[in-house]
């Protein structure tokens, strides 16, 4: 399970950083600008992309099907995180160490609900380009949800190089 | 027939079974019937404490689907890592780091040996061992009536041939389907432990007296005698898989099929009958809220002993208190039958009694993973340093304090 979460993990990967790539070049600002944006600016990028034409559709369109994926991608992740942290878990002798990589079973399911709900108000945003009273903030929920992000990483690798050098 | 003798009359075991059943066989006469025992007997016993027929039995015994799978997935990865192990001439060798002997381990049991994801069990704690290559069969929720029966351990026994064999079983026979109600009576009058032979010898001989005895007392009160059947239906079946692997089923070990094996058995700790979900607001024991809410708390021991009448909280847990310490001195009275027909300690008993504490209770039935690890601690000590002449019981909280020779 392991392996097929990985494989798929990179394939959404790449194919959201390659809608991402697309994004930035034509507009200068990716999707974490947008999510990490106060409301002038996000109301700003959000009238651009829509201004924006990529092919046959507007850039809006791209960040619209990004975050569609961004759904799949965060079941993905979520599940990740829980099966390395679980068997990483399995290996780990320090007891408080151990504690806090079970606490990552529960920090992933947080990172991915917040995910979902930022997604939801960008969605939400992305049916309203220009309009500042529609557009919903969500950097209150970017930041706290990459913080979280980090420290989970960060545990699982301490853990592992640990693991290398300490029997 | 399982030893190298004329096999009893079944009339007269028949007669030991029933006297079993009503709690009425002497300690002699269960000694006598002990070697006597096949797993059809077994089945039949079974039957008649849970006044139910066999495909019932084997219904409510049975695991559930998904609980099944996540058992099973864990055991997965702990074998492939086994294999891993064992692979690069593990045998052979000494551990790298401290110099120990490499030890191939057999473990067969219940969630105290393979809890689905959220908690290390003792087994993990074990398997994180680097001298130690665990194969796991154990699956949350088995009986070990189930155990007995499929025989998987015999399997692995005798393809894998370990040093080591763990076995955790009993836990789930009682408490599981909300038997415990079948096992008490709300009345408090129950004189059934004094006419129990078997449970009064093993309190007069115990290995460590209560040390709360005015609790066991009043805990006894309420036990009804279906509970003294099963605790000495539990010696026969622990002496059933154990006298097989140590003797070939013969009773004498010159026809021990695994030669110098040493086997370690457990017998859990005093749980506390509970439904509190709150146990405390340390984030870091989330996992304790969720078990709580999800995974069945309370529907082991608290809610079967209300709807038997008895809802007195101190009550409860003295039920339980007294049931786990005869549990233990059961499997340790196994481990004495071994040493005297073996001339040497060949059955190790963990003794988890008053290791886990009030708070030490991740739910009902399953301790915290740091007392996982205490307990799992004195299985190494137990592997690593087996006493062969001494005492065969290594109690955990004295291993905590400072070590045990």
């Amino acid at each position: 399970m392991k392996k097929i979460l990985i494989l798929v993990f990179i394939i959404v990967c790449a194919v959201m950083s390659f809608q991402g790539k697309i994004l930035q070049h034509f507009s200068g600002k990716g999707i974490i600008s947008l999510e990490l944006a106060n409301k002038d600016t996000g109301v700003e990028i959000i009238s651009l992309w829509s201004d924006t034409l990529y092919g046959d559709q507007s850039l809006l369109n791209i960040a619209q099907k990004n975050t569609y994926l961004d759904f799949l991608f965060i079941l993905v992740y979520v599940l990740l995180i829980m099966t390395l942290s679980n068997s990483q878990m399995q290996r780990e002798k320090r007891s408080w160490l151990n504690e806090l990589l079970r606490l990552n079973l529960f920090l992933a399911f947080l990172i991915g609900s917040l995910d979902i709900m930022e997604n939801i108000r960008l969605l939400h945003s992305f049916h309203h380009p220009g309009n500042l009273a529609e557009f919903w903030r969500t950097d209150f929920i970017a930041w706290p949800k990459f913080v979280i992000a980090g420290w989970v990483i960060l545990i699982y690798l301490f853990s592992v190089i640990k693991g290398y050098f300490i029997k | 027939m399982n030893n190298d003798r004329e096999a009893m009359d079944p009339a007269i075991k028949k007669d030991l079974i029933d006297k079993l059943l009503n709690n009425k066989i002497t300690v002699s006469e269960l000694i006598k019937l002990r070697p006597e025992i096949n797993e059809f007997d077994l089945s039949e016993i079974i039957q008649h404490i849970y006044d139910l027929n066999l495909e019932q039995v084997r219904k409510i015994a049975a695991l559930e689907p998904i609980m099944a799978k996540v058992d099973a997935l864990k055991n997965s990865q702990r074998n492939t890592r086994f294999i891993k192990k064992v692979k690069n001439n593990f045998r052979k060798h000494t551990a790298k780091h401290n110099g120990l002997k490499n030890r191939v381990v057999v473990v067969e049991g219940d969630s105290w040996f393979n809890y689905p994801i959220l908690l290390s069990d003792v087994i993990d704690w074990v398997s994180m061992e680097e001298n130690m290559a665990v194969y796991s069969l154990a699956s949350g929720g088995d009986w070990l009536m189930n155990m007995v029966s499929a025989k998987k351990y015999v399997e692995q026994l005798s393809t894998l041939q370990p040093d080591v064999f763990i076995i955790s079983g009993g836990g789930n026979d009682l408490v599981g389907n909300r038997r415990i109600a079948a096992m008490v009576t709300h009345k408090g009058d129950s004189n059934e432990f004094e006419n129990s032979a078997f449970a009064k010898y093993l309190y007069q001989n115990a290995a460590n007296t209560p040390d709360k005895p005015e609790d066991f007392q009043r805990g006894t009160q309420f036990i009804s005698k279906d509970f003294y059947a099963l605790l000495a239906f539990f010696q026969l079946q622990y002496y059933f898989i154990i006298n097989g692997i140590l003797t070939g089923g013969k009773g004498k070990g010159e026809h021990g099929k695994f030669p110098g094996i040493q086997i370690i058995t457990q017998g859990y700790d005093y749980a506390i009958p509970s439904d509190k979900k709150i146990a405390g607001y340390n984030p870091l024991k989330w996992y304790r809220l969720f078990a709580r809410t999800f995974l069945g708390h309370g529907g082991w021991l608290k809610t079967p002993l209300q709807l038997r009448g008895i809802y007195d909280p101190e009550d409860q847990r003295k039920i339980v208190y007294a049931m786990i310490y005869l549990f233990n001195e059961m499997m340790i009275d196994i481990g004495r039958v071994f040493s005297e027909m073996l001339g040497e300690n060949r059955v190790f008993h963990i003794d988890s009694r008053g290791s886990v504490g009030e708070n030490g209770w991740t739910d009902e039935l399953h301790p915290l993973p740091k007392h996982f690890k205490k307990t799992a601690a004195a299985f190494i000590h137990c592997i690593n340093n087996p006493n062969k002449n001494g005492s065969a019981v290594i109690e955990v909280v004295k291993q905590q304090e400072g070590g045990q020779k």
